[in-house]
């Protein structure tokens, strides 16, 4: 394989094949490797994989996509601007399915910017909310035992729980 | 990075299994499909629960034990200190966070009718005029905490200090009031104490002003400047008061500089 390749193939944990531009997949530190891998090596007949399900890795993609011409050239503020109304966009999703995993791929990848976004997009799901709230949006069991929880409001009384 | 060290990185991402590839690919999804919010690591819980406000944090915690031990781990460390504005007329308390550059509100009808002594620690110590009490009040839990009653005459309003919150078991709340006749008196208190210890001790050295606008609390010694550059130290423990001469500050006369100590 030469150098002047303008994507690489890499394979989902599901086992799907993904194409990744050269660009875009600069902004994760592992796909960068393995880019220079399959670009230098000989034996390039092997795909690799990602451990990150197909549903997940589309997004990823997305991502990289979209980001990749302002985290390689720059772009003036009104693009910025942009980039920051297709994040918000981009980032409506479903909290149980994609976020999550979205999160757990961000940190995999060493991905900043897409781990940035996906924490504050967390965060903000929780402002504002109650604790039974919070628990139904993320799908988390209550593991406190009731004095456990009589306790927290004990220790926080200027805190509303409900 | 050597390019040895890249490929070994590389080949930890590569699945090299092919025979049995989609066996094992379907064990371990099904290990990240089960996976849910409350399994996600502590690193990741803690920047995301760093990014709340103290009440979000507070409520967040509350949701499953993982979330409690990764939400109080940043709760205090990432928490920026906030301003407190106490308002000319009425009980509505402004607190400014410089971090989000927000403003909130809040009535505090308990705090009615008294003045500010001083704050650490997230507490207030405050003192409320008509009974004569100083008490602590934390506002962001409510959280009153009385102290004996203390009488304060006018216009000599002591000084007052305290070394750390009034739910720690090792909290003295010091006050120093100078009187005329090179007189220094010193009362000290702690929470849950019946009444105030007052001691008068001899001041050696002339103080022009009987102010000590600035105090201290620092390796379990309260610290009092004065206007004149002498330096009274206070041990709590021992109840030994010592006045020590300071170099005065180079600095002209009634500059701002010398003015704000």
């Amino acid at each position: 394989m030469s150098s002047s390749v303008e994507a690489i193939t890499v394979l989902s944990s599901d086992g799907d094949e993904f194409k990744i531009t050269v660009s875009a997949a600069k902004l994760s530190k592992p796909l960068n490797w393995m880019l220079e891998d399959v670009c230098f090596s000989d034996d390039c007949d092997e795909v690799p994989t990602i451990e990150v399900n197909s549903k997940t890795l589309v997004k990823v993609i997305e991502y990289c996509e979209k980001h990749a011409p302002r985290a390689n050239s720059g772009a003036s503020d009104s693009d910025a601007e942009e980039l920051k109304k297709w994040d918000i966009e981009f980032m409506k999703m479903d909290v149980k399915d994609i976020l999550f995993h979205i999160l757990m791929a961000a940190n995999y990848l060493h991905m900043e910017g897409l781990y940035d976004l996906a924490c504050q997009t967390a965060a903000d799901l929780m402002k504002g909310m109650t604790v039974s709230q919070i628990r139904k949006i993320f799908h988390i069991k209550n593991d406190f035992s009731s004095e456990e929880q009589e306790q927290l409001r004990r220790q926080h009384p200027g805190c509303s729980f409900d | 990075m050597s390019r040895k060290r890249r490929r070994l990185m590389v080949k930890s991402l590569t699945d090299t299994v092919t025979n049995n590839r989609r066996t094992a690919i379907k064990v371990k999804n099904k290990a990240l499909e089960l996976q849910t919010w409350s399994d996600l690591p502590e690193e990741l819980l803690e920047l995301t629960f760093s990014r709340l406000t103290l009440a979000d944090n507070v409520r967040a915690s509350a949701v499953c034990k993982r979330w409690h031990s990764s939400a109080s781990a940043v709760r205090v460390v990432n928490q920026s200190p906030w301003l407190m504005r106490f308002p000319k007329i009425g009980d509505w308390y402004e607190f400014y966070d410089p971090v989000h550059r927000k403003t909130y509100s809040r009535e505090f009808a308990e705090l009615t009718g008294s003045i500010l002594c001083c704050a650490k620690d997230g507490w207030l110590l405050l003192y409320q005029l008509r009974s004569h009490r100083m008490f602590f009040f934390n506002p962001f839990t409510r959280e009153v905490i009385k102290l004996p009653a203390f009488e304060i005459t006018y216009p000599t309003f002591p000084m007052v200090a305290f070394s750390c919150a009034p739910t720690s078991p090792g909290c003295v709340v010091f006050t120093v009031k100078y009187v005329p006749h090179l007189r220094v008196v010193i009362s000290t208190c702690h929470p849950g104490a019946s009444e105030w210890t007052t001691v008068n001790y001899q001041n050696r050295l002339p103080f022009v002003s009987g102010r000590w606008n600035k105090i201290v609390f620092c390796n379990g010694l309260f610290y009092c400047l004065t206007f004149t550059g002498e330096l009274g130290v206070f041990d709590p423990v021992e109840r030994v008061w010592n006045v020590l001469a300071a170099p005065s500050p180079k600095c002209p006369d009634n500059c701002f500089f010398a003015k704000s100590w």
